[in-house]
Order: C-alpha cells, then sequence, then structure tokens
C-alpha cells in the first residue's frame, strides 16, 4: 500500500507504527515529511511512537538553516559542477513538483523563470523552502469524517467535496468534509 | 522541496544540480 495512505488514517498509521516498533521495518526508510505527516492526526499513541522511532523531528532552527545554507555555499565554490548530471539529480529529487525547461510537474512553482541566477535565493528556497510560499501553493490537510486525511494542494472546492492535488500529482477527492477541518500549512 | 534534500547530497552532487539550476538554457547531451 502507498505510504501516503497508509499514514492517511489513524488506525492504518498505528498499526504500521506497530510494525516498525517489531522490527519489520526500518525506521530510516520512511522519509521525515511523512514522519511529520503522522502528527497531523495529533493523536497522543501516534505522537509517542514517532518519538520512540524517530526521537525529535522538529524542523531545524533559523540559526541551524542559515549555517547550513553557509555550508552548501562552500561546498558549491569548491568546484565546478556537471548540469547533464544535474539534469539527472533535477529528474530524481525535484521534477515531481517542479518544471524547468518544459519537464517535470507543476505542484510548486515553475523555476524555469525564477530568479535562479541568485544563489544564495536558491540555497535558502531549497533549505528552507516554507519560509516564503505563494498562496496558490499553499499545502492542505483535509480530514473527512470517517478519519481520513490528505494534504496537498486544492484545486478544486464544492458544498460537499474538496479536490486535492497530492505529492504524486494525483486528483483526490474527498466527499464528507468535516466543517472547519480543510486548513492551510506550508510545503515541505 | 524536501527541507532535506540538500543533506542527503554529496558535495560533487550538489555542484552538478545546482549548474543545472542555474544555467540559461537545457544542457546538450554530448557537450
Amino acid at each position: 500500500m502507498d505510504l501516503n495512505v497508509l499514514l492517511s488514517r489513524k488506525g492504518w498509521a498505528l498499526s504500521f507504527l506497530q510494525e516498525i516498533d517489531r522490527g519489520k521495518f526500518p525506521p530510516p526508510e520512511v522519509p521525515l515529511d511523512q514522519v511529520r505527516q503522522i502528527g497531523l492526526h495529533q493523536d497522543q499513541q501516534l505522537d509517542k511512537f514517532v518519538r520512540k522511532l524517530w526521537g525529535n523531528i522538529k524542523g531545524a532552527t533559523p540559526e541551524e538553516k542559515l549555517a547550513e545554507a553557509r555550508r552548501l555555499h562552500n561546498d558549491l565554490r569548491a568546484g565546478i559542477g556537471n548540469p547533464l548530471r544535474g539534469r539527472e539529480l533535477f529528474r530524481k529529487n525535484c521534477a515531481s513538483c517542479h518544471r524547468l525547461y518544459d519537464e517535470g510537474q507543476s505542484i510548486g512553482p515553475d523555476l524555469t523563470h525564477a530568479n535562479r541566477r541568485d544563489r544564495d535565493y536558491l540555497l535558502v528556497s531549497i533549505v528552507d523552502p516554507s519560509a516564503v510560499i505563494r498562496k496558490e501553493y499553499l499545502s492542505y490537510v483535509v480530514q473527512t469524517r470517517d478519519g481520513r486525511m490528505v494534504t496537498g494542494l486544492m484545486v478544486e472546492q464544492t458544498r460537499n467535496s474538496v479536490t486535492i492535488l497530492n505529492a504524486k500529482n494525483e486528483r483526490v477527492t474527498c466527499h464528507g468534509i468535516r466543517s472547519n477541518q480543510s486548513r492551510s500549512r506550508p510545503r515541505h | 522541496m524536501p527541507e532535506n534534500l540538500l543533506k542527503e547530497l554529496q558535495p560533487q552532487e550538489l555542484r552538478d544540480l545546482f549548474s543545472y539550476l542555474e544555467s540559461d538554457k537545457p544542457p546538450m547531451v554530448g557537450k
């Protein structure tokens, strides 16, 4: 089962964490972005498992992010890169959300006309992607009446349903939305 | 982008990625 789906319901997420706790699945295999998603359920038992299996998963402080950006800046100045290999890295790590030169998805901003020659801006945007987010790229958390949690960009909303574009560029339409339960949060 | 993306890259991979991100046009194969 897809990990996003597995973590979208409290009960499924708990079963999954119990399996990890029994040693059937290594914690480092679960991306931290998805571990953070578990916290959206606001459940003490789930939070306790997360602390036990992954420790403190809070994001870095502004000072730590600045230090990280400086370290990366030094790494960048230490040599020359190969754009062909860089394109492969872009396809692997970035293209599921961003477009550049007519390839990639449009979940996040199109980078083709972004301020890409400003290295500091580029570094900060990657090290701290939540620092500045345009309204159309805010991520929403939707909870259905039957307890399912879906996160992504809101692409359509009617009186009875909300359609979310998830990180895999799939449209997920949720019916039976709990009132006041669609809320925005920074994308990670 | 995932917050920890750059931490997972080796320094040379970081330079390769930025070389592409900062380019003016798509790289040509064979050049």
